[in-house]
């Protein structure tokens, strides 16, 4: 009798057992409720859509129970780390975090915490970078030590102003010895920013369906918002005491995310012209100013730059419309303008800028015959302006080809269809809902008159004051006024 | 050389002396009224002379878009 009791009790047990295995529910994939352990299945390869639906009940949730401890240690320590990375850095620090792949730490952010501190994080990056590129080159200005004040210390300020000072020199060294307490939070602060780099194993961004950083804005796969988690304990607790890292208690009750910021945040100012370089420039006889300046959403932000490579590099790591305003300066043609050694076209400009303009933006050719010749006028410099672009652009490519033999209706086909391009008409058809703009003639600029652009303090100016030229403005390849 | 050439050479050609055709025009109305006898003479001169100096500038505007074409301005 007892026997055939253990053996009910023994049916009774493993049918309850049975039925709660039964009872548990399918867990969707990047349910909400376990949003950091998604992250950290992703993160770590361990799971992909395809392997999380292929369980059953039972083993996705005994999968979530194994990863939690990690993926909230994960959590905590990425919080740690952005939160140290968004101090004032001092020398060290800045040494230390641009030595470490930037590019990847800032995607391992976005990917943890959020868009938007990926973007507070990236725009940090970017404008260091920017400033001390410059620095190498050239004397910083007000607005740079103003900006480089939100990011930096005083005396990292200095370094990057004078990297020859001995103590910016032996920066790892003179950091450390001010005192017992300072060094040791000094040390702890960088070995946090070296940490996510050598920890990160987001190696590969093509892993999460992202080709580079721009895409991974332009629209991640995986969910991007903010993890927020809440103090209620209600559920299970996450043996946060092993972690040291994070203060607040932990649960996976209400977990939500954040909307993607309209704006960049910090207020951001970085120009190659400027009052101080008036006065600090060598005197040139000659004005060598080029240059692309941007004007981003919240109207407060500019960016400047000469090297169209680096600045084209920052526009894709802005966030989706956020230009108001862009000029590209320097020399141009029918068709195509250059800034430096930077050369662009209908196809480079949309691709560059596309879904980076807001709408309603200007893009600005500040480069002579950037559109196309239009109608006739009366204004005899108009007049003038058109002859010679015809002679440069026609008659002597023309001839050229003739001495080299060509076919005449070939060359002529061929200079017909290219001495009136319009790159502006063309750029606007490539970005809608921007006006793009562009110049009819030659634009004269009275800054770069030689000898007088120096004492102006426009030697190296990235936006012409005034251009003597006729403007004209598209919109959807549509002639408009200007805006 | 064909006929689009000449098409082409002659172009050139009428667009090279569009800055010079004042200055000539200018030159000659300017030594035909040179001693201004009356009021009239005295307005045409001046209108040669207008003609005269606005082809010195068509041509300096010329050489500035030159110069700027070639990356000196």
């Amino acid at each position: 009798m007892k026997i055939i009791n253990h053996l009910l009790y023994a049916l009774l047990i493993l049918s309850l057992s049975d039925s709660i295995a039964l009872a548990q529910d399918l867990v969707p994939w990047e349910a909400q409720a376990y949003t950091i352990q998604f992250k950290h299945f992703q993160e770590q390869k361990l799971h992909s859509k395809e392997s999380w639906i292929k369980l059953n009940p039972y083993e996705q949730n005994e999968n979530l129970e194994n990863i939690t401890e990690a993926a909230v240690t994960r959590h905590a320590e990425l919080k740690h780390y952005y939160d140290e990375a968004m101090k004032k850095w001092n020398f060290n620090q800045l040494q230390t975090y641009m030595k470490t792949d930037k590019d990847k730490n800032i995607k391992t952010v976005s990917f943890w915490l959020g868009k938007e501190k990926g973007k507070k994080l990236s725009l940090k990056i970017l404008t260091l970078e920017s400033i001390m590129q410059k620095a190498a080159s050239q004397t910083l200005d007000k607005n740079d030590i103003n900006t480089l004040n939100l990011y930096l210390k005083p005396e990292a300020i200095k370094c990057v102003e004078m990297p020859e000072l001995p103590t910016c020199r032996n920066s790892f060294k003179s950091f450390g010895i001010s005192s017992k307490n300072s060094e040791k939070k000094e040390t702890d602060n960088t070995s946090v920013l070296k940490q996510l780099d050598l920890k990160s194993p987001i190696e590969n961004p093509e892993n999460m369906g992202m080709e580079n950083l721009a895409e991974f804005y332009d629209g991640a796969a995986s969910a991007s918002g903010e993890i927020e988690i809440s103090a209620d304990a209600s559920q299970e607790n996450t043996k946060q005491e092993n972690t040291n890292l994070q203060e607040e208690s932990i649960s996976f009750t209400k977990i939500s995310k954040s909307a993607a910021p309209k704006n960049i945040p910090p207020k951001l100012n970085i120009k190659s012209t400027g009052s101080q370089e008036k006065e600090d420039a060598p005197f040139r006889v000659f004005s060598d100013a080029y240059g692309i300046t941007i004007d981003l959403i919240d109207g407060q932000q500019s960016l400047s730059f000469r090297d169209g490579d680096v600045a084209s590099a920052a526009i894709r790591k802005l966030p989706n419309g956020s230009i108001t305003n862009i000029t590209f300066y320097g020399h141009g043609g029918p068709g195509s303008q250059s800034v430096g050694n930077y050369f662009l076209d209908s196809d480079t400009t949309a691709s560059l800028l596309k879904s980076k303009t807001a709408p309603g933006s200007t893009v600005q050719f500040s480069g002579c015959n950037t559109a196309s010749i239009g109608e006739m006028t009366l204004n005899p410099l108009v007049g003038l302006s058109m002859g010679i672009r015809r002679i440069m652009y026609f008659s002597i490519p023309y001839f050229q080809e003739r001495m080299a033999g060509k076919d005449p209706d070939e060359a002529r086909r061929f200079w017909e269809g290219q001495w009136d391009k319009d790159l502006a008409k063309e750029t606007s058809e490539k970005l809608p809902s921007s006006y793009v703009c562009g110049y009819r003639t030659f634009g004269l600029v009275p800054d770069r008159i030689p000898i007088i652009s120096s004492f102006m303090g426009q030697q190296e100016a990235t936006k012409p004051r005034y251009v003597l030229g006729k403007k004209v403005c598209y919109l959807n390849g549509r002639e408009v006024k200007r805006p | 050389m064909n006929f689009t050439d000449i098409y082409y050479l002659m172009e050139l050609a009428l667009l090279i002396a569009i800055p010079f055709i004042p200055i000539t025009i200018g030159i000659l109305l300017r030594r035909k009224y040179s001693p201004a006898k009356d009021t009239a003479h005295r307005t045409k001169y001046i209108l040669a002379s207008i003609l005269f100096y606005s082809g010195i500038m068509a041509l300096i505007f010329c050489f500035i878009v030159v110069l700027n074409y070639a990356g000196i301005l």
